[in-house]
């Protein structure tokens, strides 16, 4: 390619200089781009030879397999073009990916993600084969290799979580008289929790595999849907529960440099 | 390799720099939740009232919540929780459907130092890291979050008091004096919360207007702040410098498609 343009780079003017600052060049705007499909989807209840509760108990959290998987694939897929993209501009690390996910009218069960970032090149030090990717801005990059921490990589988790219903819950709640009264409702609230689960677990898993210290700036984003279902003239609200979790991970440098020295301003704007 | 375990956490880059500058470090990201069946109570048409019932339901389903979180932060050895966000959101299916979540970051001296509230339960506190920062150089801790709320019903104004009021410039004197008993009903609980956990003073407190789906009338004031006690006795903090700041509103060029 030959291109007179020294650099590409979606940094603001500030952020840019904070990049410098820490020593990272900018070469390149990067992108990744998935549609992923989504496949048919059994609901849990029906999967069942023996009447709908031999399979699935009341009360009862389970991943709808098929959409959990969309979500996960797509995103990573993403997040791989875009490291793709980096290292054949020849960059050591991502600064500033935004991840967005989408549906679209035009196409149902298509689940969209889209990865956008900088890609630089750290001149001050050598960062390894692998490509280093962050959903920081420049200025968070840099404070943070200014306090020894490094970004090393973008992990996430989703889960899209089916609440089965008991009975006991549907006849406290329902009920002509009953309804009156606060009352907590525990299948609703432990689905929460589980989806919770299911969708933290991908995420420590991956940044267990980076060797991550920690992980930084976790968004927890849920939606939740309701599913009437009817069983013997008894109609159940069961729940679907969409999680996406999100973060940088970040490992601590042996030889950090000491922590620059705080204190209080007052900024004039 | 360190001993320590992987963390994870929702604070931005510059609440985690300044935790850890404070000498905490960030144990894991805690979250209590609870959804809510709340109850059903008739206001009197023409009369201000608190709805006893609603405001238990409030109460009830923030300390489900809350205490499912510093329970988890219990089982993570933590000192407390920085940066707790308690969020309400009514769910449109189902009937009177509440979601109560506490989301924070459960954090731990680093040198030992026990920082518990006095009840030797883990602190809470919604300041965000940079204020939590602030708070501890300038001698002070936080030891829980406090919290009030006050569900009441606004009295409809009669036909009376509308012809007597008509078409003239007037104070409501109904509706003013409904408004200041909620909130100062409120503020009061919150007051009796921080007085019970033996804090000095509480900050960062907000009060917050809410209608859960009820009836337009029907009013929730909730209040909330971080209960604070001292550490030593000097309070000052060193001369803040005035800084000119370089940075745009648009943090970054390019916001995607």
């Amino acid at each position: 390619m030959t291109s007179r343009l020294g650099f590409t780079s979606g940094l603001g003017i500030a952020e840019g200089l904070a990049v410098e600052h820490a020593g990272l060049r900018p070469l390149k705007q990067v992108m990744g781009v998935s549609y992923y499909q989504v496949g048919w989807q059994r609901m849990p209840w029906t999967g069942s030879r023996t009447g709908w509760f031999g399979a699935t108990r009341e009360g009862e959290t389970q991943e709808l397999v098929n959409q959990t998987e969309a979500w996960n694939e797509a995103r990573d897929q993403a997040i791989m073009r875009l490291r793709h993209e980096a290292r054949m501009a020849g960059a050591d690390a991502v600064v500033g990916v935004e991840l967005k996910r989408s549906f679209r009218d035009w196409a149902t069960n298509l689940v969209e993600f889209v990865a956008t970032g900088t890609a630089v090149r750290s001149e001050r030090y050598d960062l390894g084969h692998d490509t280093l990717l962050c959903n920081l801005s420049g200025q968070d990059v840099a404070k943070l290799i200014a306090h020894g921490f490094w970004p090393v990589g973008i992990v996430g988790g989703s889960t899209v979580a089916y609440v089965v219903t008991g009975y006991q819950q549907t006849r406290r709640a329902g009920g002509l008289f009953s309804s009156m009264s606060n009352q907590e409702l525990p299948d609703y609230t432990q689905g929460i929790y589980d989806a919770r689960a299911l969708a933290m677990e991908r995420l420590t898993r991956t940044a267990h595999e980076l060797h991550a210290h920690g992980v930084v700036g976790v968004s927890v984003d849920r939606s939740m849907q309701d599913y009437e279902r009817e069983v013997n003239n008894v109609t159940y609200r069961d729940m679907i529960i969409t999680m996406h979790i999100l973060g940088t991970a970040i490992v601590e440098a042996q030889d950090g440099p000491p922590a620059p020295e705080k204190y209080i301003a007052l900024p004039l704007s | 390799m360190r001993d320590k375990s992987l963390f994870t956490s929702d604070l931005s880059v510059n609440e985690f720099l300044l935790v850890r500058a404070a000498g905490f470090e960030p144990l894991g990201l805690v979250v209590g939740s609870s959804i809510y069946h709340i109850g059903f109570q008739a206001g009197a048409w023409s009369r201000n009232q608190e709805m006893d019932v609603l405001t238990q339901a409030m109460y009830h389903a923030r300390e489900l919540a809350m205490t499912r979180m510093e329970e988890e932060a219990e089982q993570l050895g933590a000192d407390g929780i920085v940066a707790v966000r308690l969020d309400v959101s009514r769910r449109e299916w189902g009937n009177d459907l509440a979601e109560f979540v506490a989301i924070g970051t459960a954090v731990r001296h680093r040198e030992g130092e026990l920082h518990r509230a006095p009840s030797g339960r883990p602190f809470t506190s919604d300041l965000s890291g940079q204020d939590f920062y602030t708070l501890l150089s300038a001698g002070y801790r936080p030891v829980s979050m406090v919290m009030g709320t006050c569900v009441y019903h606004v009295a409809h104004q009669g036909l009376g008091s509308w012809m007597k009021r008509v078409g003239r410039n007037t104070e409501m004197p109904n509706f003013t004096q409904a408004l200041y008993d909620a909130r100062e009903l409120a503020m009061e609980r919150m007051q009796a919360e921080a007085e019970a956990a033996e804090a000095e003073g509480i900050v960062g407190v907000q009060l917050v207007e809410g209608n859960h789906g009820w009836s337009s009338h029907v009013l929730e004031y909730f209040a909330v702040g971080t209960a604070v006690i001292p550490t030593s006795e000097n309070h000052e903090i060193p001369a803040p410098s005035l800084v000119l700041n370089l940075n745009d509103t648009r943090q970054s060029g390019f916001r995607g498609f």
